[in-house]
């Protein structure tokens, strides 16, 4: 009987979501796969946008966060709220007032020249590639528990499905589907939240707050400054603008809905943190035994809820991972269409590169999905590069006057480097000369921010001289 | 301030269903009127 509700439910949600995605229609054009016809009215770029930071890290990673540490973290995502505040009023409507612009690395070529353009296409497409493989482990992980199929095949189904409707539709596909799936896991873990404070914690409130304190204690001692310092870094800076979110943007209907959208997300996310991390703190005292940080969410779900309603929040926790995935799966081929294979083809068939493109990362991701080992060290092995690698070029790019195409490619090149060189570096410390269990990328991201930094001064400074001499000569010879 | 906290978890929670109605509305108008167009906006 359980078996035959929990299929049912399921059957009813998959039903529902393929009645979305086929009325998302197909893309004819390019313009409609990679920024949806530029149409995207607030809600669905405030969902979509909620869709895709909510992947497997914000909710699994989050409530595994709670149960070891508290409320420690909910200060940590406070930093990536404002990050999204801040981009919101500062940035987004920026973006989305650039003319004929896909991509970051399409604003990135109209602010500095092609060879940036290029360089910021590739960045974007391995950002979006490791982080697709983040995703598609945390989705086998998930169905491995549902189906019991060996965990390879999980992700094969997860990633297959995703780049199935996100290589028709494109972008359109991409934000209907998460609107819905955003809908539905909003809905649903808050109420798996209420429903476990009122019915599940025995002592209520006295014991919440009781194990809320215990937790951030320990957390706070588990943790050291720097480490805190460092992940503040890292979720303030290390996904901001990454692909996915910059499409969103440039794909607003306009500049204010841009901005709204952002800001609204940022907000979001903020209550968000606060539930997931609520969930965690509550699992304290209904879960006996430790289960690891990555399965306190299920083994919550599993032991507070009838088996139809687990099944609807595995399926949920499924969305939230296809939401994430079919975001990357897009913004990367986009990137690959729009900033590097328009360099090398001569005319280019867009929507049919982008197609493929989207197939090939799909299948990138789905292998690289062996090489992850747990979801949050994934993440922020992909932040830790994205940030001193094009945050700076672009800021600065969209800000300043004139910017010059030396400083760009010397920023992101740089930036690149020192935040993988550092990496490698502090590995081996950590490995051999001072053995200790420490999370590696947010100690990289403050040091190859400034490097990228130091190197756009150095690039900008030179390009001045060249100039300046430039103009010595020509007034000389007249 | 201990119950501030449970209070706030609760709001919180309450906002994000909220939250989720409301794109969901905006979905099944879009989705009911093929609201997003293949037009150029600029």
């Amino acid at each position: 009987m359980h078996t035959v509700s929990s299929v049912a439910v399921i059957g009813a949600y998959v039903v529902v979501l393929t009645y979305v995605a086929l009325r998302a229609r197909a893309a004819r054009e390019f313009s409609e796969f990679s920024l949806a016809g530029r149409a995207l009215p607030l809600a669905l770029v405030f969902g979509s946008l909620a869709a895709t930071y909510v992947g497997p890290g914000y909710s699994i990673g989050f409530v595994g966060k709670g149960f070891r540490s508290g409320f420690l973290f909910l200060g940590i995502g406070l930093a990536y709220a404002l990050q999204n505040i801040l981009v919101g009023l500062l940035v987004a409507p920026r973006l989305r007032a650039l003319k004929d612009c896909h991509t970051l690395g399409d604003a990135i070529g109209q602010k500095y020249d092609r060879k940036c353009q290029i360089l910021a296409g590739i960045i974007s497409v391995g950002l979006c590639a490791g982080l697709a493989a983040v995703m598609a482990k945390a989705g086998g992980d998930i169905l491995r528990d549902i189906t019991g199929l060996p965990h390879w095949s999980s992700v094969l189904i997860v990633v297959a499905v995703t780049a199935l409707y996100t290589t028709s539709g494109g972008l359109r596909a991409s934000v209907v589907t998460d609107a819905f799936q955003f809908s539905a896991f909003s809905i649903l873990l808050p109420a798996a939240l209420l429903i476990v404070l009122v019915f599940h914690l025995k002592g209520g409130s006295a014991t919440f707050i009781e194990q809320a304190s215990t937790a951030t204690t320990e957390g706070l001692s588990d943790t050291s400054p720097i480490e805190v310092i460092g992940l503040l870094a890292a979720f303030l800076l290390g996904e901001t603008l990454i692909p996915p979110y910059a499409n969103r943007a440039l794909a607003s209907e306009t500049t204010r809905v841009s901005r709204n959208g952002f800001v609204l997300a940022g907000l979001f996310s903020i209550f968000w943190f606060m539930a997931m991390i609520a969930l965690g703190v509550a699992a304290r005292s209904i879960i006996v035994e430790d289960p690891g940080e990555d399965l306190v969410l299920l083994t919550l779900v599993k032991s507070t809820m009838p088996p139809a309603c687990y099944a609807l929040l595995l399926v949920v926790l499924i969305s939230v991972v296809m939401s994430s995935l079919d975001s990357l799966l897009n913004a990367g081929a986009v990137a690959f269409t729009q900033d590097i294979a328009s360099s090398f083809v001569k005319t280019p068939d867009a929507l049919s590169i982008g197609r493929t493109a989207t197939i090939v990362i799909a299948a990138v991701a789905a292998v690289g999905a062996v090489a992850v080992q747990t979801i949050i060290s994934g993440l922020l092995a992909c932040y830790t590069v994205w940030a001193p690698a094009i945050l700076p070029t672009l800021i600065i790019g969209l800000w300043i006057v004139r910017p010059r195409p030396l400083a760009g490619f010397l920023s992101m090149s740089v930036g690149t480097g020192a935040a993988i060189v550092l990496w490698i570096i502090l590995w081996l410390i950590f490995k051999y000369g001072w053995p200790r269990e420490i999370e590696i990328p947010p100690l990289v991201i403050i040091p190859a921010i400034g490097a990228a930094l130091v190197a756009y001064i150095v690039g900008h400074w030179i390009e001045l001289i060249k100039e300046r001499k430039k103009l010595e000569t020509n007034s000389n010879s007249r | 301030m201990a119950k501030l906290l449970y209070i706030l978890v609760t709001i919180g929670a309450l906002f994000i269903i909220a939250s989720g109605f409301w794109v969901a509305l905006t979905l099944a108008k879009v989705v009911s009127s093929k609201k997003i167009t293949s037009k150029q906006k600029s």
